[in-house]
């Protein structure tokens, strides 16, 4: 039984009641939901967390959606809580993410553009031509693959480079006794950034025995940093790549190739 | 001009998702808070 005596509203003469009430003002109010909710998702983009934003959409359109067929008495305080609940897990599941991106200064190195297909190609195959050669020669090295996200901690480790890419300068780099070697190699579009710098190491115990130092730092960033990482074996000369803190060992041209076209192939469209 | 239109073109497909994402998102933001 209904107290007030009101006749729940269908959803269209809600929407009907919303546009007769329109007020200039109104558009003000649009205008700055607007401008937050595309700043908020051009970052979330930025920083590769697309998923997240078609989560939150999903969730907004969902959660829209039945507030506007159902005739619960305040809507809106209900959204906020939702809303409010939605950002409180979030941040509690993506704490480490957060707060890189809070409190770690993105690199200012300006991420280069790849105008033209060639150059792109051309950065693949001296990357797999240096990685070959590594290989073949059981030289230890770790390259990262990196979007422009990585922690300045990390680039300071090491020393900045922002040179060409080429596959005597990265076999120069991870030569032995050679004062870079022991760090990881930055790429960053078609430049390499920085070199000798120092990871995290993965703390996971369950990895295997013989994942020397070398992958461990390889899972280790790429568990907390959207990069891609490979790694050659010093001990056995196997090439590895860890990305998403995941690793695959035994990797071949093609793979590598392949990896290294993805890398390339979202750099442009970012 | 070629180099123009492909950085114009990757400026929208780079800023075409939020935008139009966002946009939706506003507009039931609004009618929730309205309704």
């Amino acid at each position: 039984m209904r107290l007030t005596g009101e006749i729940p509203m269908s959803a269209i003469d809600k929407l009907k009641n919303i546009v007769n009430n329109f007020q200039l003002i109104s558009l003000l109010e649009l205008l700055i939901i607007f401008a937050v909710l595309f700043i908020v998702y051009k970052i979330l983009f930025k920083n590769n967390a697309q998923k997240l934003v078609w989560i939150y959409f999903a969730f907004t359109l969902l959660t829209g959606v039945y507030f506007l067929f159902s005739n619960i008495k305040y809507p809106a305080l209900y959204m906020l809580v939702l809303q409010g609940l939605f950002i409180v897990i979030i941040l509690s599941l993506f704490a480490t993410e957060v707060k890189r991106d809070i409190w770690t200064k993105r690199a200012d190195h300006k991420h280069e553009s790849h105008g033209a297909k060639t150059d792109t190609n051309v950065c693949i195959e001296e990357i797999v031509r240096a990685v070959q050669n590594m290989s073949k020669n059981d030289v230890g090295a770790i390259i990262i693959l990196s979007n422009n996200n990585l922690p300045t901690a990390i680039l300071e480790s090491g020393v900045y480079l922002d040179s060409t890419i080429s596959a005597q300068l990265i076999e120069s780099i991870f030569f032995p006794k050679t004062a870079l070697h022991d760090g990881a190699l930055v790429i960053n579009g078609s430049k390499i950034q920085a070199a000798g710098c120092f990871l995290p190491l993965a703390q996971e115990v369950n990895l295997s025995k013989d994942l020397g130092s070398r992958h461990r730092a390889g899972i280790g960033l790429t568990e907390t940093v959207n990069v891609t990482a490979i790694i050659v074996s010093e001990e056995t000369g196997i090439i590895s790549i860890a990305k998403g803190g995941k690793i695959v060992r035994y990797v071949d041209t093609t793979v590598l190739r392949e990896t290294l076209k993805q890398y390339y192939w979202q750099d442009m469209i970012d | 001009m070629n180099k123009d239109k492909s950085s114009f073109s990757k400026f929208i497909l780079n800023n075409i998702k939020p935008f139009l994402m966002a946009l939706v998102t506003t507009v039931i933001v609004f009618i929730v808070a309205k309704i």
